[in-house]
Order: C-alpha cells, then sequence, then structure tokens
C-alpha cells in the first residue's frame, strides 16, 4: 500500500472515531441526531478523489455499502427509541421503511443527483399532493372514469400543428399514460414481493430464536433478509402474473420509444436530415452489398484454388482447399 | 420477539465495517484498471467486428490433438475464458496440450444490426474454420462451442458435418423449455418484433439488466456489501474487478440474429424440434455424427441441466458423452474446481477419440 493510500484510509479511521463518539453521546440522550455515517463516507471519498468520476464498480461498492450503513444507523436509531431490546416486528417495520423496496436498491445504485423526490412531493399544492397515490400507486388502466375523461380531451384536435403530426403526439400521450400503468402494475408486483419478503424474514428469526439461535450480529440479520428477498423476488419472477405484467411493461415503453422515433423522424425531415427509417434502409443494402461481396470473393478463391491446382503437380496439393464448397 | 441487537455493538459494527470499505474503495481506486486475458495469442484472420487468434502454446511437447476452435458466445466477452493466470481454461487446454483458437465475435455496431444467424454460421463462422483448415492443411477440426456459441457450434455441425471432427458443447442449452428455465419463461411474453424493430441492435446492458435481475439482491447488493471481507487482499479485489469487466462488458446484439435466437430458441424451442432453420438450410440435431462431448453445470441458474443434457435425445450419432460439473455457469469458467476439471477432461476426451 502507497503511503497515499495510507493516509486516506488513516484519514478515515480518525474521522469514524471522531463520528463513534458523536453516536455514542447521542445514545443516551436521543436528541440532536448526529450526521450520517453515509454522509461521512461520502465527505472522505470527495476528499480523496474529488469530484473525479469513480470507474461503475467502485460506484456500485460504494452505493451499497452505504445502504449497508444506512441500515445500521436504522437499526441504531431504533434501539435508542426503544427502552427495551426491539420487537422484531419494530424492526422490521424500521427496514421497511428505510427500504420500502429492496430490489431497487439491489439492482440500481442511485443516480448521483437525484432529486428528493419527498422534499418535491411536499411543495406541490394539496391538490396535487392528493392524485399522486392514484398515479403511482396502482394499475388505473382499467376502468377509470378519470382516465376515459383524459382520453376524450387526448382525442381534441390539434391546434397549429398538421394533424398527421398531432396525431402522434396524442398517440405518445396515450402510449405514455400506458406506460405508466403498465409501469405501476409492474412496482406492485415488486412491492408485493418486498413485503412477503419481510415476512419469510420474520418468520426465520423467529425459528431460529425458538431453536436457540437468534441473530446477534447486524451482518447476520442483513444476509438474512438478502435470502428471504430472494426467495420472495424468486417465487415472484416464477409466476405468470409477474412474466406478463413485465412484459406489459416492456412492451409500452418499447412503443413510447418508436412512437417518439418516429416524431423525431418527423422534425428531422423537416430539415432534410436522414430519420432511422433511411438509415435502415441503407444500412439493410450494405448488408446485402456485404453478403454478395463475400460469396464472390469465396468463388473468386475457389476458381484460383481450382487453377492453382490444374497448373500443379498432384503431389503438391494441399488437402482441405480453405473455399471447397 | 425480541431483537438481540446491542446498539452500541452495532456502533462498532458499522464503524468498522465503514474502514474496511474506505479501504477497498482506496485500494480498488489504486487498482484502477485491471488487465483481461493472460495466454499470449496471434491474431489470423480478421474481418468486420471478428477477429480469429490463435494462442501461442507454451514451452513444452507439442500437442497430439487437432485443433480446437473455441466459439462463445455473442452476449459476453470472450476473455471469460482466459481471465487470469489461474482461471484460464484456454491456459490449461493449452497445458494439455490442445492447439487452441478463439473467435473474438467483436462488439456489433449500427451497420450490424441486419446480420443473421445465418451470417454468423455459414458465414464468419465458415470462414474462420475455413482459415485454420488451410493454414494447417486438415480438412478438419474439432469446435468447442460455449452456452450460444454452443448453440451455433451445434448448428454449424450439422450443416457442415465434413469439417467438424469432434464438437464439445459446453453450458449450451438445447431445449429451452425445461421447466426450470426461468429465462425463457420471462422471454417468453415478449414481442420480440416490437423489440428488434425499435431498438434495432438489442443493447448489451438491457440484457445483462435481465441476467442479473434473475438473482438482484445477491447480485446486485449482497456481493458488494461482502466485499469488505477482501478490501485488505489486493489479488482478491483484482479478480473480483476482473470479474466485474467481465459481467459489465456486454456487446450489443445484432439485430435479426437477436430475433432469430429469441423467436426460434427461446419461445419457438426449434433446435431441439428441429424445425430450426439457419437461412434456408434445417438444422437437425439428428443428423450430428461426429462425436460429442457435452459439459454442463449442476447447479447452472442460466442454462439448467436438463436443458443441456436434452442433447443426448436430440443427438443421432454413436458417440455421444456428458461431463456434469459441480458448479454454476460461470463457475465452470474460473472457480478452482472447475480449473482442476473441465480442461482435464476436454482434452482427455479429445485424446481418446483420436
Amino acid at each position: 500500500m502507497s503511503n497515499h493510500e495510507r493516509r486516506a484510509i488513516d484519514r478515515l479511521a480518525e474521522l469514524l472515531d471522531h463520528h463513534l463518539r458523536l453516536w455514542q453521546a447521542w445514545l443516551p440522550a436521543g436528541q440532536v441526531s448526529p450526521p450520517t455515517f453515509a454522509e461521512l463516507l461520502r465527505h472522505w471519498q470527495r476528499e480523496q478523489t474529488g469530484t473525479e468520476p469513480l470507474p461503475e464498480e467502485v460506484t456500485r461498492l460504494l452505493a451499497q455499502g452505504e445502504a449497508f450503513v444506512r441500515l445500521a444507523e436504522e437499526s441504531v436509531r431504533l434501539l435508542a427509541d426503544t427502552a427495551d431490546t426491539p420487537a422484531t416486528a419494530e424492526m422490521l417495520a424500521r427496514l421497511h421503511q428505510a427500504f420500502p423496496n429492496p430490489l431497487f436498491h439491489s439492482v440500481t445504485a442511485p443516480p448521483p443527483d437525484t432529486p428528493d423526490w419527498e422534499a418535491l412531493r411536499e411543495r406541490l399544492p394539496a391538490a396535487f399532493r392528493a392524485l399522486l397515490p392514484w398515479a403511482a400507486g396502482s394499475d388505473w388502466s382499467a376502468g377509470n372514469p378519470l382516465q376515459a375523461e383524459l382520453r376524450k380531451a387526448l382525442g381534441i384536435p390539434g391546434i397549429g400543428l398538421p394533424a398527421a403530426a398531432q396525431a402522434r403526439w396524442t398517440e405518445f400521450a396515450e402510449l405514455w399514460a400506458e406506460h405508466q400503468a403498465a409501469d405501476a402494475a409492474l412496482r406492485e408486483h415488486l412491492a408485493a414481493a418486498a413485503r412477503q419478503a419481510l415476512l419469510e424474514l420474520q418468520q426465520r428469526l423467529e425459528e431460529r430464536h425458538a431453536h436457540g439461535e437468534p441473530i446477534t450480529s447486524l451482518r447476520a440479520f442483513y444476509d438474512l433478509w438478502i435470502d428471504a428477498s430472494e426467495r420472495a423476488y424468486a417465487a415472484m419472477l416464477r409466476s405468470d402474473d409477474y412474466a406478463q405484467a413485465q412484459g406489459r411493461a416492456i412492451h409500452a415503453m418499447l412503443r413510447c420509444r418508436r412512437q417518439a422515433q418516429l416524431i423525431a423522424e418527423d422534425l428531422c425531415a423537416a430539415f432534410g436530415l436522414p430519420g432511422r427509417t433511411e438509415m435502415d434502409a441503407t444500412q439493410a443494402a450494405l448488408h446485402e452489398t456485404r453478403q454478395r461481396l463475400r460469396l464472390l470473393e469465396t468463388e473468386f478463391a475457389r476458381l484460383r484454388a481450382d487453377g492453382y491446382a490444374r497448373t500443379r503437380p498432384r503431389t503438391e496439393q494441399r488437402p482441405g482447399s480453405a473455399f471447397e464448397t | 420477539m425480541p431483537l438481540p441487537l446491542d446498539a452500541e455493538r452495532i456502533l462498532a459494527d458499522v464503524v468498522d465495517y465503514s474502514r474496511r470499505l474506505g479501504e477497498g474503495f482506496t485500494r480498488m481506486h489504486a487498482i484502477g484498471q485491471v488487465d483481461v486475458g493472460c495466454c499470449p495469442r496471434d491474431e489470423l484472420y480478421r474481418e468486420d467486428r471478428l477477429t480469429l487468434y490463435r494462442y501461442r502454446r507454451p514451452d513444452g511437447p507439442a500437442g497430439d490433438t487437432e485443433p480446437l476452435l473455441i466459439v462463445y458466445a455473442l452476449v459476453n466477452r470472450p476473455y471469460m475464458v482466459d481471465l487470469q493466470p489461474d482461471r484460464s481454461l484456454v491456459r490449461q487446454l493449452l497445458a494439455a496440450g490442445v492447439d487452441v483458437y478463439l473467435i473474438d465475435w467483436g462488439y456489433p455496431q449500427r451497420p450490424d444490426r441486419f446480420l443473421t444467424l445465418e451470417d454468423y454460421v455459414c458465414g464468419y463462422l465458415d470462414r474462420c474454420v475455413s482459415h485454420i483448415c488451410e493454414r494447417i492443411g486438415r480438412d478438419t477440426l474439432n469446435l468447442l462451442g460455449i452456452c450460444q456459441g454452443g448453440v451455433l457450434s451445434l448448428c454449424y455441425a450439422t450443416l457442415f458435418p465434413a469439417r467438424v471432427g469432434k464438437l464439445v458443447t459446453m453450458v449450451t442449452p438445447v431445449d429451452f423449455h425445461t421447466p426450470d428455465n426461468l429465462l425463457t419463461h420471462l422471454v417468453r411474453p415478449l414481442d420480440i418484433d416490437l423489440l428488434v424493430d425499435t431498438l434495432g441492435n438489442v443493447p448489451g446492458a438491457l440484457l445483462n439488466f435481465m441476467f442479473l435481475s434473475l438473482s438482484p439482491f445477491r447480485l446486485g447488493g449482497q456481493k458488494y456489501v461482502h466485499l469488505v471481507d477482501i478490501a485488505e487482499d489486493e489479488a482478491a479485489l483484482a479478480n473480483f474487478l476482473r470479474m466485474e469487466k467481465w459481467i459489465f462488458d456486454s456487446p450489443d446484439q445484432a439485430g435479426e440474429a437477436f430475433r432469430q435466437f429469441a423467436k426460434d430458441c427461446f419461445q419457438g424451442n426449434k433446435l431441439v424440434s428441429g424445425e430450426l432453420r439457419i437461412g434456408d438450410r434445417p438444422v437437425d440435431l439428428g443428423r450430428l455424427s461426429m462425436p460429442v462431448l457435452n459439459v454442463y453445470a449442476t447447479r447452472d441458474h442460466l442454462v439448467p441441466p436438463a436443458a443441456s443434457q436434452a442433447l443426448a435425445r436430440a443427438y443421432g450419432g454413436p458417440d455421444y458423452s456428458e461431463f456434469a460439473f459441480e458448479g454454476g455457469h460461470i463457475g465452470i469458467y474460473v472457480s478452482a474446481r472447475a480449473q482442476a476439471e473441465v480442461p482435464q477432461a476436454i482434452a482427455a476426451w479429445l485424446r481418446q477419440h483420436p
């Protein structure tokens, strides 16, 4: 390890010592919450590397490490809040609160500039806020009167745009609505699997407790949670309902994208630029030309080899001509 | 039921964990980019994105087997078979006296979206085989097809039987509709035409996401949380980084080839039923007559053993063998046990079938 690396790690140890003292001081009093370990790690990391972008694998390590640290912090807060040993159900409720859908934490690290959605939501007018659960929380495509009204509105002829362009945008709006609905339906599956995972986790904790093998470290608790999540998620994956929901979501996304491409093509055409369709046609022709060239090359090589074989004594003929057919 | 967790202990654990996370971060950052591929090799042939390599033999007696051409899958990069010195199928095969060639399919670009399976099998693969045969003055060579590359090899061996002396398939799906095939279960409801018509080439990142999402908590979360356990071991971290590089290094898939593979194999299961066609030629596995060794992994979550073992029923020739490796789809290339078992089994089988 280089001196620079050693200094970086010593600096982290120093920060962690200080941080630990803050948390230890906070524990008995429980008043003002100390800064989080995740923030400390991020602060230290920026001290070391500045704002240069990190390699993806390092980003993934940090994201998941921070998730684990957040779990630890949540646990400590819970233990500080409860006078006695916390009940499992309460611990799980905190876990669920901290990680409402563990899949998203596992599969994708949040981008660095993810907006604070919660804060944004709070700044919305009350009427808008009231609509959010409806918009994001359930599959609203089936028999929703508001959607029917929306569809009527989308059917109003456009003003100022050519009819064809207006039709493309109208269709895009409808496809986008379906995308939102399909996405919400898929998320309901994921959320149900997350809830099932917590139930399985509770069951396993109880089994271990009954067998006199209680969980005593947070790492073991985390591993048990991962196992439970994998089992619940695997069961969901194997269900036909989920496969259909996933298919619907993917199709909806693709249809949006295809429609956006058509709109972009219209725009390109307006400026005399080649669009996707034109490029595809060109590339298809290029591909066909390549294939024909290969055939000609092969035939040429065969003819040349034949000519070579005819003009040479048979003993010099090499077996297995490359282009024999 | 109470949870016997202690705040002070968790605090101590989180401090220790954070320290080790910092160490891991520092070392990984210092390691930077990792190299992959350890065996020296020579480029023999290049066409479009494809490159054909021949690996140099280590010092020692010349091998007594025919050349073996490794045909890797299109969906990942082939350096997995030569990741690092102690995790190299190629190295072990060379040490066992096998003359090893490998096709690197490269990264398809936008103009490659119209490449079909026929282009891959009857075009690229056939021209590689021809190039090698002409170079060494033989009529045939042996093929080692890995995963999807095994499907391509099966197609090739069926269509060009005079070119293939012996065929080894490794973690190769043949029956795509076995009940435990999770990928098929998820792919079957998809409108593949919509996918390809919309995207053109299918992004490798999309396929990679699909593979990882089969076990997202372990592969996307726990693996990184546990990484702190090797934070002090620079060699182990470098190994980890090489695997990470491979996992996320997924080429885009040529649209038309993907369309046919997904529709005919995953959805139609035509390879095992004999209905698959490459161009206008049927692929009938029952016509295979050369010796075949089928290597599969008993805990393969991507290609379940039954999906590979179906080759035994479809194969029409007299000389079929299986080798079952106790491990998973990735472990069969890189685990310590695989290094000690798989290449040796392949080399021994090749020797036993002169």
